[in-house]
């Protein structure tokens, strides 16, 4: 059975793709506030990638520390194939549900 | 730039080592950010809302350590006996839904009211000043015991000597501010600003957000002007940009340069503050003329009272240098708690925390009745198990659990009301601190510790009770109702109850008929039909005396043509709302040869038809007129104070000459030409002597107008454009009703009232429900007993009176001690109540009647319960 992603879990899913090598907490938190235009608190972003871990969707390493964070490490994540497989099949769940109703939705 | 540390403590506690770091080190830079973007304090509340987040998702992240970590070492500390008991607590809550509830409403409004109390006081006490280490700085006020003022500002050659003179300050700077006009960004602007020495900055460790602080040496006479903007000034005014550095702009006419912008933190201690310049330190100017506010900060190791008696000292020698100006005035060096509360602030603060631990305390006892009837309802059940060998700690655990469960659900819930009480009074206050007091992390710790301690006071003494006193007597009968014991401590809790809400009652009453008394002061003047505004026309466009006496006669005559208007005044200062210029007398009936005792008397420039657009009556002689011009004879008009205490009385003072020492080192003659009624001075309760002279003869350069009108407010539009017709390059303040400045100033009571009266009346109802609690309880145990009575022939009518009679007995202790209390604190509180005696015997004895009356309501129903008991019914359940 395919995975079912939660709305929250694309988002997070997007960001890490959009941002790369560079995805820890703060710039994917940052990266879903600016560009959905709401709160995102930073709990709410890692309890999301933990569970996207524990799924298998995405895999996280710890990165070198840096002087500007008081000397800690950052845990940086990417997304993993079967990742990017959940989230086309969602995504495209959702364009097939979308279809048509362009206009109605003002897309 | 530290996150806050508490905060960072909770995440610490919520998200478990693993994950700790990456978290930490994800927050601290997202706070960077923040303060970069949105300033310290946006940052400091995005931080902690972030922290709260964690304690929520922090959970799922904990979770996986557990199963993951499962397998190793079984647990190094036993929960489980905590988690049963929590277990325990949670399903008797729940089967007792009643009193559940009870318990957690009750909680939630002591405590909500107690947060809601300390919001306030917290910004006063606990976070302080956002100044550079406040306990070594002190602050330096002026009193004059002769006239009567407190805290008055210092003149600059006094400031300049001191600074000079001083060994227990390593810096000493000052402050004052003004309105000026500001030109260059379109129209003409009126702003306030700030002049301050150039190491204020320092003294008080300011930051720029933008730009820089003033440089050593601006401050000289004749320096190049430059200006650093207030915070919301520059968003308001350059949308927060940074092209505002570095911009000219011409303020009073003299070009200024901007160089920064002002930290915002320092915003709610200075709203009204549109700009800071530097202060020129004139030593010329007089010694009379006090505007500035000192602060300093003590060398190492100098306690506030050495740099005190220095001061003095000095303060003593210029008295005895220059005894016309500097005669009876007294320094005095307070810590900056002292100088950023009010000189009755302590005294509310202190009513309202007692008014607060007192409702906390009656909700205590409620709560404490209530656990005692359960304990006393569970004694055979604990003494069946401390039979069987439970321990005290076991017995009383589940009961102590239980309430602390209550307790914290009541503490959320009273943070939630108190969150909506703080957003009530933003929205109503005028007051800047008021607007901005919020829930931050002392407060939560307050809270948590109140929802810890409550429970604990309420439910261990009863708890402790039930594991006393198991004997083989409460084993065999099972229907003990804990005796005569048990019913006196209830008796007592609720008498203490009744005490304290009728004294808090009291105090409410007084400080409701003090604001009220405020709010309808007769200030000696009409309040209800003028529209004021202040202006500070540009000295490089009236730069002597006859321009700006010119400026104010073409003002009157373009206001004066605005339809609606009957009288347009001009006055050098408001009466009332503004600070007193004070002058001394001399030519007065107290001269004698020799002494050198002046009388002073408040000082006022006015323009002919001032006395008519404020409604001053005119009591004899004449008022000021047109014909009072600069070269005529100097005339001044007196109030019938004046009159009466320093020139002999109304009629006597008519044709006398008085000389006048004062501001600006003036020293004239003015023969007096007129009496007029009096008017409050600024201390509003009291009023002063007070001498009228021609705007004309002692043009001010700031002024205030006054346009008389039958509907004032909707004047504001055309006095503008009247204003722009006679100066375009003139700005006015926002033109506002007297009235409004009423509301302004008395406005705020209003709230401080409402948490009195507020706290007061939940005080009575939790009294009120704690007496039927108790009435109602004891009734039930007596069933029997009245049972027996009914059938030995009572009368019904005889029984409610039995229980009627047993209420009003617990009452009037209650009533008696109350009494005491109240007057105890009603004494206490004096300096704060205004036209009200401490002992009032109309509040007095509307509250106690009120207590009467609601003690009589709630030992009614149980009373008709105990009359309709069913004789035959109870004795056959025997």
């Amino acid at each position: 059975m395919p995975e079912v992603l939660g709305e929250f879990e694309q988002l997070v899913l997007l960001a890490l793709m959009r941002l790369g090598a560079d995805a820890y907490g703060v710039s994917i938190a940052d990266d879903i506030a600016e560009r959905t235009r709401r709160d995102v608190s930073l709990g709410t972003v890692y309890k999301t990638l933990e569970r996207l871990e524990d799924k298998g969707l995405v895999a996280s390493r710890i990165g070198d520390p840096t002087p500007a964070r008081g000397g800690r490490r950052k845990k940086h994540y990417r997304v993993l194939a079967a990742g990017q497989r959940a989230l086309s099949q969602s995504l495209g769940a959702l364009r097939a549900m979308t279809a048509g109703l362009e206009s109605d939705l003002r897309l | 730039m530290h996150p806050p540390r508490v905060a960072g403590l909770v995440v610490r506690a919520a998200v478990p080592e693993p994950h700790r770091e990456f978290v930490l080190g994800d927050l601290d830079e997202r706070f960077e950010i923040d303060v970069r973007r949105r300033g310290r304090l946006a940052a400091s509340r995005q931080y902690w809302m972030q922290a709260f987040g964690m304690i929520w998702h922090g959970r799922s992240l904990n979770r996986r350590r557990v199963v993951s970590g499962s397998t190793g070492s079984g647990g190094r500390f036993d929960m489980g006996s905590f988690w049963r008991d929590v277990r325990l607590g949670l399903r008797t809550a729940w089967h007792s839904p009643g009193y559940s509830a009870i318990a957690i409403f009750t909680l939630a409004l002591a405590i909500g009211a107690n947060t809601l109390l300390f919001s306030i006081a917290n910004p006063l006490i606990i976070r302080g000043l956002p100044v550079k280490d406040p306990a070594t700085l002190g602050w330096i006020w002026e009193d004059n015991p002769a006239s009567g003022d407190i805290r008055g500002p210092v003149s600059i050659p006094d400031f300049l000597e001191w600074r000079a003179g001083t060994k227990t300050f390593s810096a000493l700077a000052a402050r004052d501010s003004r309105d000026a006009t500001l030109t260059g960004l379109g129209d003409a602007q009126h702003v306030q600003i700030a002049r301050a020495t150039a190491d204020l900055s320092d003294i008080w460790g300011l930051q720029p957000a933008a730009g820089r602080l003033f440089h050593p040496g601006e401050d000289t006479p004749g320096a190049p002007l430059v200006g650093v903007l207030a915070y919301s000034f520059w968003q308001k005014t350059f949308q927060g940009r940074d092209d505002a550095i570095g911009r000219t702009l011409s303020l009073d006419g003299t070009p200024m340069t901007i160089v920064g912008v002002m930290t915002p933190e320092f915003e709610v201690y200075s709203h009204d503050i549109n700009l800071w310049v530097p202060l020129p330190l004139d030593a010329t100017l007089p010694r009379n003329q006090r505007t500035l506010r000192v602060v300093g900060r003590l060398a190492p190791g100098v306690t506030l009272a050495a740099a005190d008696a220095e001061i003095k000292a000095l303060a003593a020698a210029q008295a005895k240098q220059h005894p016309d100006t500097n005669l009876n005035l007294t320094p005095r060096v307070v810590s900056t708690h002292t100088a950023i509360t009010g000189p009755d602030t302590w005294v509310l603060l202190g009513l309202l925390a007692v008014v607060v631990v007192f409702v906390l305390l009656i909700a205590c006892a409620n709560l404490a009745n209530l656990v005692l009837a359960r304990v006393v309802r569970h004694r055979h059940d604990f003494a069946v198990r401390q039979a069987l060998g439970a321990s005290r700690l076991q017995l009383i655990r589940p009961l102590v659990t239980e309430s602390l469960l209550l307790g914290v659900i009541g503490g959320l819930a009273g943070l939630g009301l108190a969150h909506a009480g703080l957003r009530l009074i933003n929205a109503t206050a005028h007051d800047s601190l008021l607007q901005t007091i919020a829930i931050d992390g002392n407060v939560l710790i307050f809270t948590a510790l109140l929802s810890v301690l409550t429970p604990l006071l309420f439910s261990l003494g009863p708890a402790l009770g039930a594991g006393r006193g198991a004997t083989a007597e409460t084993l065999r009968d099972a229907r003990s109702t804990g005796g005569r014991r048990t019913s006196r401590r209830r008796n007592i809790l609720v008498a203490a109850q009744v005490a304290l809400a009728l004294s808090l009652l009291v105090l409410s009453g007084l400080v409701l008929r003090t604001v009220m008394n405020f709010q309808h002061a007769d200030i000696g003047y009409d309040t209800h039909h003028e529209l004021t505004f202040r202006l500070h026309p540009p000295v490089n466009r009236y730069p002597d005396d006859p321009a700006r006496a010119r400026f104010v006669q073409e003002l009157t005559r373009e206001v004066g043509a605005i339809p609606g208007a009957s009288a347009v005044g001009v006055v050098s200062h408001l009466p009332v709302f503004d600070g007193d210029v004070v002058h001394t007398m001399s030519g007065t009936v107290h001269d004698a040869p020799g002494t050198d005792k002046q009388p002073w008397t408040t000082w006022f420039a006015a323009t002919p038809e001032f006395f008519k657009a404020v409604n001053i009556m005119l009591l004899a002689g004449r008022g000021l007129e047109v014909s009072d011009v600069a070269a005529g004879e100097p005339v001044a008009v007196v109030n019938q104070m004046a009159a009466e205490e320093h020139l002999g009385g109304v009629t006597a003072a008519l044709g006398k000459t008085i000389r006048l020492k004062g501001r600006g080192a003036v020293d004239r003659p003015v023969k007096i030409v007129g009496v007029v009624s009096n008017t409050r001075d600024a201390q509003v309760t009291r009023t002063s002597p007070a001498v009228f002279v021609p705007f004309d003869q002692w043009p001010t350069e700031a002024m205030v107008v006054l346009v008389r009108s039958d509907a004032p407010a909707e004047r504001a539009a055309d006095v503008r454009a009247a204003m722009r017709r006679v100066d375009a390059n003139v700005a006015i303040s926002t033109p506002k009703t007297v009235r409004d400045l009423v509301e302004e100033n008395t406005g705020d009571n209003w709230i401080i009232n409402g948490m009195f009266l507020g706290f007061a009346l939940l005080a009575l109802a939790l009294a009120a429900a704690g007496l039927y609690g108790v009435i109602s309880y004891s009734i039930g145990q007596r069933q029997r007993e009245f049972g027996v009575r009914l059938a030995l022939g009572a009368a019904p009518s005889t029984i409610a009176r039995m229980v009627v009679i047993e209420g009003f007995k617990v009452t009037g202790i209650g009533v008696l001690l109350g009494l005491v209390l109240a007057i105890v604190l009603a004494q206490g509180s004096a300096s704060v109540l205004y036209g009200v005696s401490p002992r009032d015997p109309a509040t007095f004895g509307g509250v106690t009647l009120l207590i009467i009356v609601v003690s009589l309501f709630a030992v009614w129903s149980p009373a008709m319960r105990a009359m309709r008991v069913d004789p035959v019914k109870t004795l056959r359940a025997e």
